[in-house]
């Protein structure tokens, strides 16, 4: 016999050696897959709340202001480049399903968890927040400004891109779910600090500017300039001036908060917006 | 030390990549504004300060290096004043790296969490104070700095020690309990043999090891660099240990017992605790017979001789004032609990090259796991698995018309942000290469502010001065074609544009504008549009004639004064320093460069020289790149030009139509580029 046939015949005759090998590579061999496949999956998203805005507007800040106390002070933060989200979480009492459970329903006196995910604000980073903000998984976008607002323009820039993504996504999806939008006027207790009725107007007046000129702008290069003009007028169509408020109509729900991370005034200000949420 | 709190140093941070200042030492108070716009001027814009090749950053009277660590997004940072010549700082930058992300990569890697428990002080500031001391630094050093290295007082020192733990040196022992469980005893032997020779000449200890080290200890004393290849099989381990024999200089002579713990401790691979080393001195005093100690003097002797040759001091007169610091440190409980973490640090500091030992060996034995690893990913990639993949994509970019510098250097800083991330599961390596590559590009095309020229001239126009666009570029690139462009699209937005004719050279230009603006007259008749040619004829200095255009288009209210200006060859210096006065007497608001897509490897040169060639305070705003319909989907140009400056695109031109001009889609770029 040949070699050949030899090992044929051992393999195929039923030995015990061949029998083990057998049914341990079968047992193995998919565990061994699992092991090295989702070790480091981790298990269920979490609902996710984004931290977007201009550069050096305290958006790591505030997110380091919500992680649960160590005991010792924040941490001090610089530039971001990257983005990171921590988990963090809220009374569940405040969570707007509460409000169906009974006083004494033991699930009141647990934590909501929920993801809190910066973005780096510097411009040439700015698509990472753009692009996860039509995301399914994020519950509301937290837009961050400093209240002293040196620079309308630019705040209003980012302001409208994010707006524009949101309105898109919800036109476009087939949920009638609002997304939300909370802008948060950070470090309040600066000199130069104006208060949040007066940024939203000034916000309004440069959108209402912006929403004239970027409609007459020259096209990019991709776009052909028909039937796009929806997708690029923030809010409702009709010129008028802009206002927040009319950007429920498409869906898009805003709200204006001041505070200041100095003071640690964000946790408790934005819990019950965050409950509300999810 | 009296002198710890004090230091060359200004600040040294340890920042994530997500903006988390992790640890920081400050010496002296530093704006944090200063790293704020080091990180985006160097590590987001990727702008490189003249001169500087990428190694430091100088912003007010700082100076900045660092260094960054990929797998663990970490960002190491040294400030310091600009005026101190200071040597050490890479090297200190390296070892913090080092030590920080094995002390702490466990906590770095957990998710969703920003702050990680960290008691770094220690090791830091042993860490530079003795390379403080190594360098000689520009500090007055305590003078028992140098002091303490003859060998007699160092072998007094060892008998009187009271808990004398074992001098064991290491370093045989190091060879001894770890390497041969990695390759057969005969070949190491064999190693060493054949490298003896050489070993004899750099050792200083040369006569104090001889007579007592057994054959095989002598490998350990050359320099790193001396031994044969042969000898690689236990280079490594050696270089660790003679590197952190130079470190310990400072400290030596009372812990000279302690020392040998720690080498003790590496050897066998043991937990990194202080407290327990200490212990185990006392448990290994039965070693201290052990031959090899004579190792120990050679050390102390190789640093004596270092340090002569580099203060050139009396080593005598030395002697006598080691004694007292040495009692003086001993009796110290800080001390001692200093002395720890040297040992740690450098126990640490040691570590990784013996890894690395490690894994060359394994990886051979088993080859095909490492195949099954390279299949399924989840692998840590290195310089040589990007080699391939990033000469694919150079070729990509070269074959996008991309400059070969830019494309090289595209790729060089994708190849530094990949080094040291791991691969997702079944992924192979061009994945995350493309993925790098794409965002590397996309990064370069994004402008830093707004682009949008409209709302830019409704802010700007205060008081009665119009608003000025001039536009530059080299010889038939299609600036006036491009101008009367913008002036089309300005009079569509009912502005009433004046255009000077600077060009003043070129026989013909004049008239070209002339036939322009009557065009756009008739086209724009109806909409209401206003459009002036403002001519002074040929051979007149363009930038009087400028001057004198916005003056006129200040009085008769015009809303835009659009400049051209005579093309010229970027390298020919008499006709580009024309362009500074030009600057200074037309001060436009914004100053467009127009390029040609068609152009290859000269683009790099003619964005930089234009950008330079408005003086200090005056670069360019943006390009307009003309003639993207005639290229294809080969639109490198636009990486090289907006690479080569950090100055946004503005416009592409891409017809022969008044209304052929766009602005630009990154991702319609990117795509291009990566198709």
């Amino acid at each position: 016999m040949s070699l050949y046939d030899s090992t044929l015949a051992s393999i195929f005759a039923p030995s015990p050696t061949v029998l083990i090998t057998t049914v341990l590579a079968i047992f193995l061999v998919p565990i061994f897959i699992h092991f090295i496949l989702f070790r480091s999956r981790s298990a269920a998203s979490l609902p996710t709340f984004l931290l977007v805005g201009p550069t050096a507007s305290g958006k790591t800040s505030l997110m380091t202001s919500f992680e649960p106390a160590t005991g010792q002070p924040p941490a001090e933060t610089r530039t971001s480049q990257a983005p990171l989200s921590i988990e963090c979480s809220v009374p569940a009492s405040i969570a707007s399903t509460s409000k169906y459970r009974s006083v004494n329903d033991p699930s009141l006196k647990a934590h909501k968890r929920f993801l809190l995910f910066d973005t780096p604000g510097h411009g040439k980073l700015r698509h990472i927040a753009l692009a996860s903000a039509s995301s399914p998984e994020i519950r509301g976008v937290i837009f961050v400004l400093d209240s002293s607002l040196t620079d309308v323009r630019e705040v209003a820039e980012y302001l409208y891109d994010v707006l524009l993504t949101l309105q898109n996504s919800t036109t476009s999806s087939t949920t009638t779910q609002p997304k939300k939008l909370l802008v948060a006027c950070n470090k309040s207790d600066a000199f130069t600090a104006l208060p949040p009725s007066k940024i939203q107007k000034l916000l309004e007046d440069e959108i209402t500017k912006m929403r004239v000129s970027r409609s007459r702008g020259i096209l990019d290069v991709e776009d052909d300039g028909e039937g796009n003009d929806e997708k690029e007028w923030l809010g409702e169509g009709g010129e008028g001036p802009f206002t927040f408020q009319s950007m429920e109509e498409v869906g898009v729900e805003i709200e204006f908060k001041g505070g200041s991370v100095e003071n640690g005034e964000w946790r408790d200000r934005l819990s019950p917006w965050i409950g509300s949420c999810l | 030390m009296a002198d710890v709190a004090r230091s060359a140093l200004d600040s040294f941070e340890i920042i994530t990549t997500s903006g988390i200042l992790l640890w920081s030492k400050k010496y002296a108070s530093v704006n944090p504004n200063i790293v704020n716009s080091f990180i985006s001027d160097v590590l987001i814009e990727e702008r490189v300060q003249p001169g500087s090749d990428g190694k430091w950053y100088k912003k007010d009277s700082y100076t900045l290096k660092w260094t960054s660590s990929n797998d663990f997004g970490l960002i190491f940072v040294a400030v310091y004043q600009s005026l101190l010549q200071l040597t050490w700082i890479d090297e200190l930058l390296d070892t913090v790296k080092k030590l920080f992300t094995t002390l702490y990569g466990d906590q770095l890697k957990k998710p969703h969490t920003s702050t990680i428990e960290c008691h770094f002080d220690g090791y830091f500031e042993s860490r530079v104070r003795e390379l403080e001391k190594k360098a000689g630094g520009p500090r007055p050093i305590a003078p028992d700095a140098d002091g303490r290295s003859t060998t007699p007082t160092i072998v007094k020192e060892q008998w009187d020690a009271p808990p004398p733990p074992p001098p064991m040196p290491s370093i045989m022992k190091c060879a001894f309990t770890f390497l041969p469980t990695l390759f057969p005893f005969s070949r190491f032997r064999a190693n060493i043999e054949t490298a003896r020779p050489k070993p004899m000449t750099p050792a200083p200890a040369g006569n104090l090891a001889a007579p007592v080290a057994p054959e095989i200890a002598r490998p350990v004393s050359p320099a790193p660099g001396s031994g044969s290849h042969l000898l690689s099989v236990n280079k490594r381990p050696v270089r660790g240990s003679r590197g952190r024999r130079g470190h310990t200089s400072a400290t030596y002579p009372s812990s000279g017992e302690e020392v040998s713990p720690a080498r003790n401790e590496k050897g066998k691979k043991s937990g990194k605790n202080a407290k327990k080393m200490r212990r185990w001195g006392a448990d290994g005093n039965a070693e201290e017979e052990d031959p090899d100690t004579v190792l120990d003097y050679s050390a102390p002797n190789a640093n004596s001789t270092d340090e002569e040759a580099e203060h050139g001091r009396d080593s005598t007169r030395k002697v006598d004032y080691i004694d007292q610091k040495e009692w003086g440190s001993k009796t110290s409980k800080g001390e001692f609990v200093l002395k720890d973490l040297d040992m740690e640090v450098s126990a640490i500091l040691g570590e990784p090259d013996r890894k690395d030992t490690d894994a060359g060996g394994s990886g051979s034995g088993l080859g095909a796991f490492s195949f099954f690893r390279n299949l399924v990913g989840g692998k840590v990639l290195t310089k040589a698995d990007l080699e391939k993949p990033l000469a694919a994509m150079l070729d990509q970019l070269l074959r996008k018309n991309v400059a070969r510098e830019a494309a090289l250097q595209v790729c060089d800083s994708v190849e530094k942000s990949l080094v040291g991330q791991k691969t997702g599961s079944f992924q192979s390596i061009e994945v995350p290469v493309r993925a790098a590559l794409e965002a590397a590009l996309r990064k370069i095309l994004t402008p830093t502010n707004s682009l949008d020229l409209l709302r830019e001239i409704q802010t700007k126009r205060s008081g009665r001065r119009p608003y000025v666009i001039s536009i530059v570029g080299v010889n038939g690139v299609g600036k006036s074609t491009n101008l009367s462009k913008i002036c089309f699209f300005l009079l569509q937005n009912k502005y009433k544009v004046l255009v000077a004719a600077c060009d003043t050279f070129r026989s013909g230009a004049v008239e070209q504008l002339r036939v322009h603006v009557r065009n756009l007259q008739e086209l724009t008749e109806r909409e209401g549009g206003v459009v002036e040619l403002y001519e002074k004829g040929y051979g007149k200095d363009a930038a009087n004639i400028a001057k004198d255009a916005v003056a006129h288009g200040e009085a008769e209210g015009y809303d835009v004064v659009l400049i051209d200006t005579a093309g010229r060859r970027h390298n020919d210096q008499r006709l580009m320093s024309s362009l500074e006065k030009f600057a200074k007497f037309a001060d436009p608001d914004k100053i467009l460069m127009v390029g040609e897509a068609l152009v290859g490897t000269d683009s790099v040169l003619q964005a930089r020289n234009f950008n330079a060639a408005f003086g200090s305070g005056r670069s360019l705003d943006g390009f307009i790149i003309s003639k993207c319909d005639t290229v294809g989907d080969m639109i490198g140009t636009l990486i090289s030009m907006v690479f080569a400056t950090g100055i946004p695109v503005l416009f592409l031109g891409v017809g022969q139509n008044y209304q052929d001009l766009r602005t630009l889609n990154i991702s319609w770029a990117v795509r291009l580029l990566m198709s």
